[in-house]
């Protein structure tokens, strides 16, 4: 029997919020509770992979003095519905790039750069601009709380 | 061996329809070997400006995210909105929901077969699905008040209800249209132009599908079996209670995206028929609070007519402190870039229209040989006989 909440307390700390599964984690493990996820997709699916990643959700919190990443997961399978969240320092936002286990979050890691400068250690193709316009300076974040223009 | 790629740049003006969208092509001879996408050209700031305006009139921003599926985003903004407030709309107008969402995936649909109809030089069946789109047009016209902008969903409700007489309106010309939709479905799964323009074409297989991320019709086509409607169970729209059929074909190529979305379309007759046959009576709107708690969340995921769209909101009181918007084309546009890799120029077009993008930036393609420097301008016309002198061969 395959059970995800004692799978999800294995990869941080785990909460029940409404239809959704939500897991804090600390930023440098962001890639290896991707990695734990994708592996207990596999073993209950009949192909390789049964994890879909949906999107990353970053949000700007200067008073706390970090970024929230928030990434969406579903597991095909069973259709449950996981968000990781993780933090990082607002001053050096750095996290791993989960694009080598994860080849779908390109777009969405380089987006979240472009916007919010979180810089994403091992991502193939990171550029700016992205979605902002091409006259915008390249430590201009118009997502971030404090971007005056 | 030649290692002489080009590049191909592809867009980004297009005068005609949504998202001007710019993607290189990097060719080997007339075969594909690489795609990178640009997509900065109509980047508007909506979610920064959601931050700044009252739910109320985000409401009518995050209808304008999109011309052609804005209930879809009414939908989903309401229902992260929903959540994060705590609240419930009444059983009737979660099936009013039903009707609104289901009728724009007709006209979304439609749009696509018939652009796709025209891209392989099949310009009547272009026209006649066009004109019957006109009438689907009209029918939401009579539903919500406004033919394309509509803002139907409200926090709490829906903006009108329908009556009798209309619904009766509905159902009589629906039933109409499904016999067209049958035609059409024969024409695209017989038609020897369909079938040499399409079939084995963009081939993307399962598991690729999956690890880039589709979604949607798309990722249907592909024998990905992923429908909100289905695996979301939302308090927020009644698909719990009407029957439907999800659609998913394991050719995995271009003739599968179209054949699954005229499948959908059927579909979507069924659903609208039995939504406004079974419509419980009630209000259709209850008093929404103006404010939501600091700090709430809501995410409100809904099946747009090009797959998964999502709407995570955070409160701050009356305002969202951030408002996370994330498309189906988004989702889409990595996949797809990759579905062309390995197949030749001439099918661009096929490849491109498949996924539901924007496609006018055909008109006017560059090729510039890397090497010399020297560029060639050719037209989305000479594109086309260009593919039909390949196959008369």
């Amino acid at each position: 029997m395959w059970d995800l909440q004692s799978l999800l307390s294995q990869i941080g700390e785990v909460r029940r919020v409404g239809w959704r599964w939500e897991v804090r984690v600390p930023p440098e493990k962001i890639s290896d509770s991707v990695s734990k996820l994708l592996k207990a997709a596999g073993m209950m699916a009949s192909g390789p992979q049964d994890l879909h990643f949906a999107t990353i959700v970053g949000i700007d919190k200067p008073d706390a003095g970090e970024i929230e990443l928030v990434y969406h997961f579903m597991f095909h399978k069973n259709k449950e519905y996981v968000l990781i969240r993780t933090s990082v320092k607002r001053d050096n936002p750095e996290v791993a790039s989960i694009t080598s286990v994860i080849p779908g979050a390109e777009m969405n890691e380089n987006e979240v750069y472009d916007l919010l400068g979180v810089r994403f250690i091992g991502h193939p193709n990171l550029r700016k601009p992205f979605m902002t316009p091409e006259n915008f300076r390249s430590d201009e974040f118009p997502l971030r709380k404090d971007w005056r223009r | 061996m030649s290692t002489f790629t080009m590049l191909l740049p592809f867009g980004p003006q297009h005068p005609m329809l949504h998202e001007p969208a710019h993607f290189k092509f990097e060719v080997d001879g007339e075969t594909v070997v690489n795609v990178t996408p640009y997509l900065n050209y109509v980047h508007r700031g909506i979610e920064k400006l959601l931050e700044n305006r009252t739910y109320v009139q985000g409401l009518y921003v995050a209808a304008r995210v999109c011309g052609i599926c804005n209930p879809s985003h009414t939908n989903a903004f309401v229902a992260a909105i929903e959540e994060a407030m705590g609240i419930e709309p009444p059983p009737r107008a979660k099936y009013l929901r039903v009707v609104t969402q289901e009728i724009h995936r007709i006209q979304s649909h439609l749009i696509l077969l018939a652009v796709a109809a025209e891209e392989m030089g099949f310009n009547s069946l272009f026209m006649l699905i066009w004109r019957d789109r006109e009438r689907i047009l009209r029918l939401i016209e009579g539903i919500t008040g406004g033919r394309v902008m509509q803002s139907y969903d409200r926090i709490g409700g829906v903006y009108r209800d329908i009556n009798d007489v209309l619904a009766e309106r509905v159902i009589k010309e629906l039933s109409e249209m499904r016999e067209r939709i049958i035609q059409y479905r024969k024409v695209f799964s017989e038609d020897p132009i369909v079938r040499r323009r399409t079939v084995d074409i963009g081939v993307l297989r399962t598991a690729e599908m999956v690890r880039l991320g589709g979604v949607g019709p798309f990722a249907r086509a592909s024998a990905v079996d992923y429908d909100v409607r289905r695996d979301h169970k939302s308090i927020h729209v009644a698909y719990d209670e009407v029957p439907f059929n999800v659609i998913t074909r394991d050719e995995c190529d271009v003739w599968a995206r179209l054949i699954a979305r005229v499948d959908e379309v059927l579909e979507c007759i069924n659903m609208i028929e039995y939504a406004l046959k079974h419509m419980p009576s009630g209000p259709i709107r209850y008093r929404a609070p103006r404010a939501a708690p600091k700090g709430a969340e809501g995410i409100g995921r809904v099946e747009a007519p090009r797959g998964e769209l999502i709407h995570h909101t955070i409160s701050d009181g009356q305002r969202p402190y951030r408002h996370r918007i994330r498309t189906p084309s988004f989702a889409n546009v990595f996949p797809a870039a990759k579905a062309h890799i390995g197949y030749s120029i001439a099918d661009i077009p096929m490849i491109y229209v498949s996924w539901d993008p924007c496609f006018s930036c055909l008109a006017r393609v560059t090729i510039v040989d890397v090497k010399s420097g020297t560029a060639k301008i050719v037209s989305g016309d000479e594109l086309r006989k260009e593919a039909r002198r390949r196959w008369e061969k």
